[in-house]
């Protein structure tokens, strides 16, 4: 029988245990089957419920700490286009639309562009602007403190 | 210090945690290493904050309702905002960033209500109205984080 997926999701959140035999723990926590714990989760990656499953890690801790959202200000008619050339660079980590809110917000597109210091973040972005060709207005918003960061709790 | 098996400990099992009844078993016969050995690894890297948690990433477009939004809160008031907007279980990232808006976070919940009321409570505590920046579209694939670019041959 198949498990219920958001109970699945909700077992795992707080991440895997580290040990031998750690399906079989959440199998023992859901109250069915360690087969069904694997199963669920093949499952759940084929449904796009999941983007992946497995080590998620601190890109701040391993020297990543310059991390810029770099914010664009691209026509309606070229989102789909630039989206997709910019989703497919390598130091591109996110990349979505979202709405502008004027006169306070005018950017449409969001990209997370992740480094070692920022000077390098700099350089990648202008590199990423020539080569697209995107003479769009955007702005670079640093982060300089990170209060939280974990995986999200729907349930 | 994190030394090559670490490296690949991090790196290459982003995107496909063996699915398998012993997972850091079969990873330790892929390094080459014992098992025991990839468990007090991961157990470390946990501990010294490299890795969140090995778990599933979710599409936050196919499961619940989330948010990105963004307040600006004078620097006096950094510290107690961010203690304040940590406070919400709801709330899963959390970044004070060099702009006229400066905390950005996002809220992720069951459903929209629950998001709004989260949203509206910190607009009220925060006395500041919120940017709020749901996702419209996802142009993203999720291939994990790559590290070591320079060194890694994949």
């Amino acid at each position: 029988m198949a498990i219920d997926s958001s109970r699945l999701i909700e077992a795992l959140q707080n991440g895997l245990p580290i040990c031998t035999h750690p399906y079989a723990e959440v199998a023992s926590q859901l109250g069915c089957s360690e087969a069904e714990v694997i199963s669920g989760i093949a499952a759940l990656k084929e449904s796009a419920l999941v983007r992946r499953f497995g080590v998620v890690v601190k890109h701040r801790r391993l020297g990543y700490a310059a991390n810029a959202m770099v914010v664009w200000d691209v026509a309606d008619d070229m989102i789909d286009t630039i989206g997709a050339k910019l989703a497919t660079e390598a130091a591109v980590t996110l990349c979505y639309q979202r709405p502008r809110k004027l006169p306070h917000w005018p950017y449409n597109l969001f990209t997370m562009l992740h480094g070692k210091e920022r000077q390098s973040v700099l350089q990648e972005l202008g590199e990423i602007r020539q080569r697209l060709k995107i003479a769009c207005k955007f702005d670079v918003l640093f982060s300089t403190r990170c209060f939280k960061q974990r995986g999200a709790r729907y349930y | 210090m994190l030394d090559e098996i670490d490296r690949q400990l991090l790196q290459s099992y982003q995107r496909d945690f063996p699915l398998v009844h012993d997972p850091f078993g079969e990873i330790g016969r892929c390094l080459g290493i014992e098992e025991d050995e990839v468990i007090t690894r991961y157990q470390r890297l946990k501990d010294d904050g490299y890795i969140s948690r090995i778990g599933p990433l979710l599409n936050h477009t196919k499961v619940g309702v989330s948010t990105l939004a963004a307040i600006s809160v004078p620097a006096a008031m950094i510290d107690s905002t961010a203690g304040m907007i940590n406070s919400y279980e709801e709330v899963n990232h959390n970044y004070l960033r060099e702009h006229h808006y400066n905390f950005w976070f996002v809220v992720a919940a069951k459903d929209n209500e629950r998001v709004d009321a989260v949203i509206q409570e910190i607009e009220r505590k925060s006395g500041t109205d919120a940017l709020v920046l749901p996702m419209v579209k996802s142009f993203y694939i999720d291939l994990g984080f790559k590290l070591w670019q320079s060194t890694q041959a994949d």
